[in-house]
């Protein structure tokens, strides 16, 4: 539980790691087509020292991996910047000690439930803020006019 | 103004100003879309949704955007620059729907997939964690320690440098089949009584958590007790009382109760009276006993026993050469943050110096991160009814992440002017929310991506793992996904 509380502070701390990174490097390399595929083989290669699944001979899968998930957060920066990040990165640890399960008879079934529901709050919320008073349905759809 | 002047007209005729002006387009012909957006903005109906000053109405306006004159001239833009700058980032109502329905349903995906790729699907935590204290509780009355604590704490825990040995190790397909076997596992129960309050408070957790060593297992009484997922015994440890000092009525300890705790077979022609190991109590009696699981003939196992007075004060199953319960914890990122410290000291100075630095940022991230691990700890945490105990966790909460956040807002003033410089727009909705604007549409935007970005990131993974599986590679580590681990004062 402490580990899921704590998630915002770790967001913080994973969210500041990769948007400095992507920054340092594009200082040190300067083109956006240099520095952004370097962070993705940056990041990429980190599984294979951390995880050393080299032993098992199974390097195909932590790289390729790797190396989609990457480009997709590389993207994500690239495209939303600082706050989408750190948003992205706290949910990551947040759902990384969340135990969500479909099986409602396991005694964990309402933390993860809970969990759960405290994502689509924050997501209701975004929802709610980003269409900015706009109407859902044209006026009279519902035969109201 | 804007619209008189544009028009020659005034937007809202009468006194009525319930309804949105007629569009400026619509009464001269030839305005720039640009224009007309900024006018209609400016006589929105809701006043959050209209411009926030007279600097974020410049820069919406055709050639006025301050933030691009002061990037190419080499400026560091102010934060208020940056939040008034960049796109309102409204979006549609559908695309808002179908985001939201998207993050619903990958949230559902992901529970369904758990079982397939979490460590709680491949090993299984059936009880919850007052019933397996319980059932630690009854083991150590069983074992001679019928007295009821003055304080318990117990959680589960993830032993993760033994699924990093497995993945290390064991290249076959089914690598983790074994997990839900509970022996040896990657799941476990950590149980700890004492005669006294308990208060932990070492730095090295997230929060300062009972732990085999924290508080020290000094004060006679105390006892450790750890459990598989299944509830059999793995360890057990307990500080003799001087009252154990008399022996139990039945002379010598009885071995066959603790391997019967601990789902094994007890066969006593096989015990080796003595060892080669010292237990970390007071003992008059040990034993080795070599041996295998009952249900893995081929699984070697050694179990180390130890007793004083005629009750066992140390039990230790080893199973394969592993041992239960290692676990390495280096704060990495902590020690790197603290090896650039002097260069994060000089760059904020400068940076405060040349009055570029965001004060204003740099303190709520600070506040937020020491804010958010008080919290943790104070519902999650474990608490007893001790004043002194509870000010030293205080403390070292407050050492632990001060230093952390210290660090963190240090290093924002220092780099965060130069991210503003080079990356201004990837910062607008950032500065925006630290201005207060929590209704700011870009906001609310970036919010809802960063969820949907995050689970889609999630289900990627699972997907990628198994994808492998299906090709018959071995599969990655599971991801962590709990357990759920209360660490408040355990019911009686």
């Amino acid at each position: 539980m402490t580990f899921a509380l704590l998630a915002p502070a770790a967001g913080v701390g994973t969210a500041v790691t990769t948007f400095l990174t992507a920054f340092l490097l594009s200082l040190l390399l300067r083109r956006p087509w240099l520095y952004w595929p370097a962070f993705v083989v940056l990041w990429a290669s980190g599984p294979i020292f951390a995880v050393s699944q080299a032993a098992t001979g199974a390097l195909v899968v932590p790289i390729a991996g790797g190396m989609i998930y990457f480009a997709l957060i590389a993207a994500f920066i690239y495209r939303f910047g600082w706050l989408g990040n750190l948003v992205a990165a706290t949910c990551l640890v947040w759902l990384g000690g969340t135990p969500l399960t479909t099986d409602t008879s396991a005694w964990y079934f309402g933390w993860g439930l809970a969990g759960a529901a405290v994502v689509l709050a924050l997501g209701v919320y975004g929802f709610v803020t980003a269409v900015g008073g706009q109407r859902l349905f044209r006026e009279g759809f519902f035969g109201d006019e | 103004m804007l619209y008189e002047l544009f028009t020659g007209r005034r937007a809202f005729p009468g006194d009525r100003r319930d309804t949105p002006p007629s569009k400026p387009s619509s009464h001269v012909t030839g305005l720039s879309p640009a224009v007309e957006r900024v006018v209609l903005r400016c006589l929105e109906l809701d006043p959050a949704n209209r411009p926030h000053s007279a600097s974020e109405v410049l820069a919406a306006l055709p050639g006025g955007d301050p933030l691009a004159a002061a990037v190419a001239a080499g400026e560091t833009p102010s934060p208020q620059m940056v939040a008034d700058a960049g796109e309102v980032g409204r979006i549609s109502p559908r695309l808002g729907l179908v985001l939201l329905a998207a993050l619903a349903g990958g949230l559902l995906l992901l529970a369904w997939l758990n079982s397939r790729v979490s460590l709680l699907g491949l090993a299984p935590v059936r009880q919850p964690p007052t019933e397996m204290a319980r059932r630690a509780r009854q083991l150590l009355a069983d074992f001679g320690y019928p007295d009821p604590p003055a304080d318990a704490a117990g959680h589960y825990y993830v032993d993760r440098p033994y699924l990093i040995r497995v993945a290390q190790r064991d290249p076959s397909p089914d690598r983790w089949r074994h997990l839900a076997d509970g022996r040896p596992s990657a799941v476990y129960f950590f149980y700890r009584q004492s005669p006294e309050p308990m208060a932990a408070t070492s730095i090295s957790g997230e929060v300062p958590l009972i732990g085999r060593a924290d508080p020290p297992p000094t004060r006679p009484g105390m006892a450790t007790v750890l459990l598989d997922a299944s509830g059999r015994l793995l360890e057990l440890s307990v500080v003799p009382r001087n009252d154990d000092m008399r022996p139990r009525p039945g002379g010598s300890c009885d071995w066959g109760q603790l391997f019967r705790a601990a789902g094994l077979e007890f066969d006593p022609k096989t015990v080796i009276p003595d060892g080669d190991w010292v237990p970390p109590c007071a003992f008059d009696e040990r034993v080795t006993v070599p041996g295998q699981l009952p249900d893995r003939p081929d699984v070697p196992t050694r179990v180390e026993a130890a007793a004083y007075g005629g009750r066992p004060v140390w039990f230790r199953l080893t199973v394969d050469g592993w041992v239960t319960g290692r676990a390495i914890n280096l704060p990495t990122q902590f020690v790197i943050s603290l090896l650039l410290a002097p260069l994060g000291i000089l760059l904020a100075a400068r940076n405060v110096r040349a009055r570029r630095a965001d004060w204003h940022g740099a303190s709520c991230l600070t506040l937020f991160v020491l804010g958010n691990a008080l919290l943790a700890w104070v519902i999650g945490g474990h608490h007893a009814p001790a004043v002194l105990g509870e000010l030293e966790q205080a403390a070292a909460v407050v050492a632990r992440y001060g230093l952390q956040a210290a660090l963190l807002g240090l290093f924002y003033l220092a780099l965060e002017p130069f991210v503003r410089r080079r990356w201004p727009w990837g910062q607008t909705a950032w500065n925006r929310l630290l201005a207060g604007r929590f209704r700011s549409p870009l906001v609310g935007r970036d919010v809802l991506a960063g969820l949907v970005f995050c689970v889609s990131l999630v289900l990627l993974s699972s997907a990628i793992k198994l994808g492998a599986e299906a090709v018959g590679l071995p599969p990655s580590l599971p991801t962590p996904a709990g357990p759920p681990t209360p660490h408040g004062p355990l019911p009686p």
